[in-house]
């Protein structure tokens, strides 16, 4: 399959065989372990810098984890050092100076005000889409082979508050660890809390700090929380044995914060995760590889985050989601995750499909090719076959009759030029395509003219999208955000209907009565994970697909 | 560490990973035997994912992590790579946001951050392809369990089973987790280039 394929490329120039280098680490490790074991002084060699700590902290955890959880607390005056690793409590507090505002001195102090902070924000529903602008920092390891890459980098993007679905560059980490459908059944105790994301760490890491530590930061940052439940986030936070308070501290943007600290240990980079110093709310994540060391800082600063109406819009908005752009956002994900593979997918344009339409009660065989392009119906028993370019043309009902070409929807694809999968391969002109973002989208496919007259009520744009449905032999893979696009139509809205083949469908219905009013996709198999479009109404007369098929030229049936 | 000699290291080479594991934990030199059979392996997975650098460190600390657990390893299993590969697997995970960040560059600026050390020239670092971006972009959004899953079948090299014990899932989970993964990426590569499925398909 081509997936696999492309992955099989995929960085396929990388050396294949060991290194030297890791050698070394690895026997100056061994030896380190053997020496430890047999209680001596190890040699440690320059490369195994990053692995010494581990072993020390192996020996100083059983002492650390001994001590109530919760006390591990230092302060840390502005410009200091990240704390060495050193057993929680051992350490002496070290008070700020006086030219600095006062301290937050505990982790629990940070987690009340934090949660504080929380509690009085807004209840954003799973659905709404929230825009984000982010700022990474990479370190200097990676930094160094990325040529012309600006760094910091500032990405923006679009998810929703569940984290479910993202588009462009929003969204920490892909999805979040827990999903937000079940946050109602996470424990409502901090400590529990804590207890419980690690118990789900799949591969029961022993640095339970860092595990717990690790999943409340995805769930702070791969989902906007219900307000309650970010508070309990903080708190739990602050309960993480070895968890520590850093002071002044500023982000990568140069706000100034306050961060709760996980010292590193051998399981771990130093992690971070910082409140803005004045309102505590979330500002960036951070992790250092070598704490104090700039060039190993990794770092994710949320420079805005704020629900807007739709895909695509960076105006603060907090106008829930209609029920229409629910059900376009629920196609829109499982498009993205596809749980039941179509029945038809990636056919080339060439491709003949059978179809068997039912409109107004009565059905009709039609063969065609999946770009359009040729026709073919049994006339009094009789195959006849039309090219769009023949003179027949003129006088055929193509499926497809008005609306953009399928190489603009499906743009041509040629395969990298390249001497095998071992040559890095130049890049391609990108193919022109629509507009990706639902607004957009939705204005462009307006400006194909359908004949209707209630153009500003989008009549171009609903009767192009039924074309493209019916008349494409690709729709399965068609761009996600048409439906959010459909869902942009002035007046949508969602009815649930039986269609008159008796499927239970969910009807997108257009309040313009010129031309198509209704587009029908299957309620059932959607709830399902699948996609299935069934047809669209027009003029009160429903035209559905009744079968679709891939066959190996006109005429021929399934 | 003492030498082994010429005869054990013999004896060694013709002995399956389980038996080396068993020698070694009287005998800890025995486990270089290990490194030296599995590491390019690991090696190049971990490359794959994170870059040179990150690599030689992680291949070296699953060695050592695998060393101070060889008591507890299954006697069972004659073949240690899925054990080894579950172990690499789990340390790639704390770099995690670096590389999604490494995908997410490849995708925006098709300069591929794992592979500039392995380019001589300034005339070989040509950008990467557009199914090369596409995929990266991909990959970073995989939720990391479909991500380790499907990496440890296409890089790894490993069959269903082994991811299983690898991650430690049962074999239907693994299943179903290429099978989801795979969809995601065939949505993303499929969107702009639905051709080329046939070129494979008909090839």
């Amino acid at each position: 399959m081509n997936e696999m394929h492309e992955l099989a490329c995929f960085r396929a120039e990388a050396p294949d065989r060991g290194t030297a280098r890791a050698e070394e680490i690895f026997r100056a490790a061994l030896t380190a372990e053997l020496s430890s074991e047999r209680k001596l002084v190890a040699r440690h060699s320059k490369r195994s810098r990053r692995l010494r700590p581990a072993w020390r902290l192996a020996i100083a955890a059983p002492l650390a984890l001994g001590l109530a959880v919760g006390v591990a607390v230092a302060v840390q005056p502005s410009g200091s050092q990240p704390p060495a690793i050193l057993p929680s409590g051992s350490r002496p507090s070290v008070p700020p100076s006086g030219s600095q505002p006062p301290a937050v001195t505990t982790a629990t102090l940070l987690a009340d005000r934090a949660a504080a902070a929380a509690l009085a924000g807004p209840t954003v529903p799973a659905g709404q889409w929230i825009y984000e602008q982010t700022e990474h920092s990479l370190p200097a390891i990676i930094r160094r082979h990325l040529h012309g890459v600006h760094n910091p980098m500032v990405q923006d993007g679009w998810m929703t508050a569940d984290g479910t679905m993202s588009y462009g560059g929003a969204g920490i980490s892909g999805n979040p660890i827990y999903p937000y459908s079940k946050l109602g059944s996470l424990p409502r105790d901090p400590a529990k809390l804590d207890a419980y994301f690690v118990s789900l760490d799949p591969v029961k890491t022993d640095d339970k700090s860092m595990v717990a530590f690790s999943q409340i930061e995805s769930m702070l940052f791969g989902m906007v929380l219900p307000p309650t439940l970010e508070a309990e986030m903080y708190h739990a936070l602050a309960l993480i044995p070895h968890v520590q308070v850093k002071d002044h501290v500023r982000d990568i943007a140069g706000r100034a914060g306050v961060a709760f600290v996980l010292p590193p240990t051998k399981q771990s980079e130093q992690l971070e995760i910082i409140l803005d110093a004045s309102d505590y709310h979330l500002l960036a994540q951070a992790s250092w590889g070598d704490p104090g060391n700039p060039s190993t800082l990794s770092e994710t600063a949320i420079l805005k985050e704020y629900p807007v109406a739709e895909l695509g819009s960076t105006r603060p908005s907090t106008i829930p989601p209609s029920a229409a752009e629910l059900a376009a956002e629920r196609i829109f994900f499982y498009e993205e995750y596809l749980y039941a593979p179509p029945k038809i997918n990636h056919v080339t344009p060439g491709q003949w499909l059978y179809r068997d339409l039912r409109t107004g009660g009565k059905n009709q065989e039609i063969w065609a090719t999946a770009d359009d392009s040729a026709q073919a119906q049994y006339v009094n028993g009789t195959l006849t076959v039309c090219q769009r370019t023949d003179s027949c043309a003129a006088s055929e009902q193509w499926l497809m009759p008005t609306g953009p070409s399928y190489s603009l929807i499906y743009p041509p694809y040629s395969r990298p030029t390249g001497t095998g999968p071992l040559q890095p391969v130049k890049t391609q002109q990108a193919p022109p395509t629509l507009p990706p973002l639902p607004r957009p989208l939705l204005d462009k496919l307006n400006t194909y003219s359908t004949g209707c007259a209630d153009v500003a009520g989008y009549c171009n744009a609903v009767n192009v999208a039924a074309n493209v449905l019916t008349g494409y032999g690709n729709y399965p893979y068609l761009d996600s955000s048409w439906f959010l696009a459909l869902a942009d139509v002035p007046g949508v809205s969602v009815r649930h209907v039986t269609d008159a083949a008796g499927n239970q469908d969910i009807a997108f219905t257009f309040p313009s009565q010129d031309g198509v009013t209704a587009i029908l996709v299957n309620a059932k198999l959607l709830s399902a994970g699948t996609i299935q479009y069934e047809g669209y109404v027009r003029d009160g007369q429903q035209t559905l697909v009744l079968n679709q098929a891939l066959v190996s030229g006109p005429g021929v049936r399934p | 560490m003492t030498q082994q000699s010429r005869a054990e290291a013999e004896a060694d080479a013709d002995a399956d990973d389980a038996s080396v594991i068993q020698l070694s934990r009287h005998e800890p030199e025995h486990f270089t035997v290990l490194f030296r059979r599995h590491a390019p392996h690991i090696q190049r997975y971990v490359v794959h994912r994170l870059g040179q650098d990150a690599a030689d460190d992680i291949v070296a600390e699953t060695f050592l992590l695998a060393f101070r657990q060889r008591d507890s390893y299954d006697q069972t299993r004659a073949d240690a790579r899925p054990w080894l590969y579950g172990i690499a697997t789990n340390l790639i995970g704390r770099h995690r946001r670096a590389e999604i960040r490494m995908y997410r560059a490849l995708a925006r600026t098709g300069i591929d951050p794992v592979m500039e050390p392995f380019t001589d020239t300034v005339d070989d670092r040509v950008s990467a392809s557009g199914a090369s971006r596409r995929l990266a972009a991909a990959l970073a959004r995989l939720p990391a369990e479909l991500r380790d899953t499907l990496l440890l079948v296409a890089w790894g090299d490993l069959s269903y089973e082994e991811v299983a014990t690898a991650l430690g899932v049962p074999i239907g989970t693994v299943r179903s987790r290429v099978s989801r993964a795979r969809r995601k990426l065939r949505r993303t590569l499929g969107d702009t280039n639905p051709a080329a499925y046939d070129e494979e398909s008909r090839a």
